[in-house]
Order: structure tokens, then C-alpha cells, then sequence
């Protein structure tokens, strides 16, 4: 046996035990449960969520999906009272960019869960390229 | 009579400055990685998701373990027993992150990183550029640190 291979599995076994311990405790370890939405399923149940456009204003306003609320990171300070009025502090909230290379989605649904202390946030994968191509209305 | 000591041919002289400094730079960089990623392993499983390359659940196991293989990987570069192993899982890992860095911008992914965890964005031609020097110091380590370097047993 090369004796590479010893120190070797010692290295990749001496993680094992902190990253267990990571999974089990760590105050911001990450939920197994996904917090995508896929968009053929936002789409064939829209109601269900507050959606929030996390793109500029400029695609907003050239169309997003019917009741959904514009929140950017780059107006935040001004979009966000207008969204805590349209929501009602219960329904989910189901955010998205433009599409599945887009990541302004995550940060805005990252500010609001550690800010905003929403704890039902989630993503919408593949965003409005995916929600038209799934045949989602637009307005 | 045991075997005279490789010392002499292990990069001594004006190399073993160097090559502590490299030692050091590599072990440092793996430290400081996997620490701050150890800090917030959910951020990092985002980051991860961010690439399109893993299942959620892949992901999350990834952001648990990876911080942890790279501490490790620190920790086990400095010492000599360890070394050469450490070195050449400090070269995997590189390479590894390399192509998903690739893959990422051959897709037009617009990512951070997630190098050093959250908060610290920074863009995909810096990662690349930090991501092959670290592998370019890593292979140079693993030229100048010879089998004969690491301590061994004199037969009797």
C-alpha cells in the first residue's frame, strides 16, 4: 500500500468528526430541505405565494408576474414598505430574477429572512425566463 | 550502519526560505478558506448552489465537509509526516475548484465565488486567477519537497 494513502485518509477523516458536529449543531448550518420552487409549479398555483420581483425597475416595468412586488437590492431602503404593506404577514413569499443564471434573487431573499426575520422565503428557479417559458401569465 | 541523511538533497540553501514561505502562503490560504466558510456553512451552501453543478442535498453536504478537508488540509501541510499527502489533496481541491470556476463562466453563471465565505464576493476572473496561483504554489511545493524530505526510518 503507498504510503501516501495513509496520512492521506487521515486528512479526509479528520473532517469527518467537525463536519458532523458542523451538521448537527452549528447555529447557521443549512436546511437538507431545498428552498427552490420550481417554476412550472409557482406557475400552476400563483396565489399561493407573495411573489417579489427582484430585478431592476426597468424589467418590472417592462412586465413581471401579475401581483407581484418589486424589491431590489438597489432600492431597497425605498421598495421595502411598500412591500411589508402588500403582504400579510403570512402567506410565503417566492422570489425572482430574470433566470436561472441570475443570483439577485437569493440575495434578496437572504436580506429578507436575516433581516426582515421572514422565515418562509423562497427562490423561484430558473426566474421569468422559466415562469414564461412555463407559460406563466405577465402583465 | 544506517543510510547517510537526504538532508542535502531536500532544497536546502537558499531554496528552504523559499519553500517555507510557499509552505506557509499555501497552508495559510487553506486555514483562512475553510475557516470562514466553517463560519457560515449555509452561505457557502448557497454559493454552491449558485454553480448549477449540484443537487441541494450534495450541496449542503459539501458546504459541511469542505471547510473542514481544507482546515485540515492546513493543518497537515505544515507538518512533515503529512505533508506530501496534504499537498497533493491541496492540488485535487484546487483543481477541482478550478473547473467549477471554468464551468461557471463557460455558462455565463453571474456568481460570487464564495472563496472566503459569504460577504466577500468577489468576481469569477479573480477567483480563476487566485484559484491557478494556489495550484501553480502547490505543484512547486510538491517538485521541491521530495519523498527523501520526509522523515524516515533508518534501517539498522
Amino acid at each position: 500500500m503507498p504510503r501516501i494513502l495513509r496520512p492521506l485518509a487521515l486528512i479526509l477523516l479528520a473532517a469527518v468528526l467537525p463536519a458532523a458536529a458542523s451538521a448537527l449543531l452549528h447555529p447557521r448550518r443549512p436546511s437538507w430541505l431545498s428552498d427552490e420552487i420550481p417554476a412550472h409549479l409557482a406557475a400552476s398555483n400563483p396565489t399561493r405565494y407573495l411573489m417579489v420581483d427582484a430585478r431592476p425597475a426597468t424589467d418590472f416595468a417592462t412586465g413581471h408576474i401579475p401581483g407581484a412586488v418589486s424589491l431590489n437590492e438597489d432600492a431597497w431602503d425605498a421598495l421595502f414598505p411598500p412591500f411589508l404593506d402588500a403582504w400579510d404577514g403570512e402567506r410565503p413569499i417566492l422570489v425572482y430574477c430574470s433566470s436561472l443564471s441570475c443570483a439577485t434573487s437569493r440575495e434578496v431573499a437572504h436580506r429578507l429572512r436575516t433581516e426582515a426575520g421572514i422565515p418562509e422565503v423562497f427562490v423561484m428557479e430558473g426566474g421569468w425566463e422559466a415562469w414564461i417559458s412555463a407559460g406563466g401569465p405577465a402583465e | 550502519m544506517s543510510a547517510p541523511s537526504p538532508a542535502n538533497s531536500c532544497g536546502c540553501g537558499w531554496r528552504r526560505p523559499l519553500l517555507a514561505t510557499l509552505l506557509i502562503s499555501v497552508a495559510g490560504v487553506f486555514l483562512v478558506a475553510g475557516t470562514l466558510k466553517a463560519w457560515d456553512p449555509a452561505a457557502f451552501a448557497d454559493d454552491l448552489r449558485n454553480y448549477r453543478l449540484f443537487p441541494w442535498p450534495a450541496a449542503v453536504a459539501l458546504a459541511l465537509y469542505l471547510p473542514w478537508l481544507e482546515i485540515s488540509v492546513g493543518i497537515a501541510v505544515l507538518h512533515p509526516r503529512t505533508r506530501r499527502a496534504a499537498l497533493w489533496l491541496a492540488l485535487a481541491l484546487c483543481i477541482g475548484f478550478l473547473a467549477t470556476l471554468l464551468q461557471a463562466w463557460a455558462r455565463g453563471l453571474d456568481i460570487s465565488c464564495g472563496c472566503l465565505g459569504k460577504g466577500t464576493s468577489s468576481g469569477l476572473a479573480e477567483a480563476l486567477l487566485r484559484a491557478a496561483a494556489l495550484a501553480f504554489a502547490t505543484v512547486k511545493l510538491l517538485a521541491y519537497t521530495p519523498r527523501a524530505c520526509a522523515p524516515h526510518h533508518s534501517s539498522p
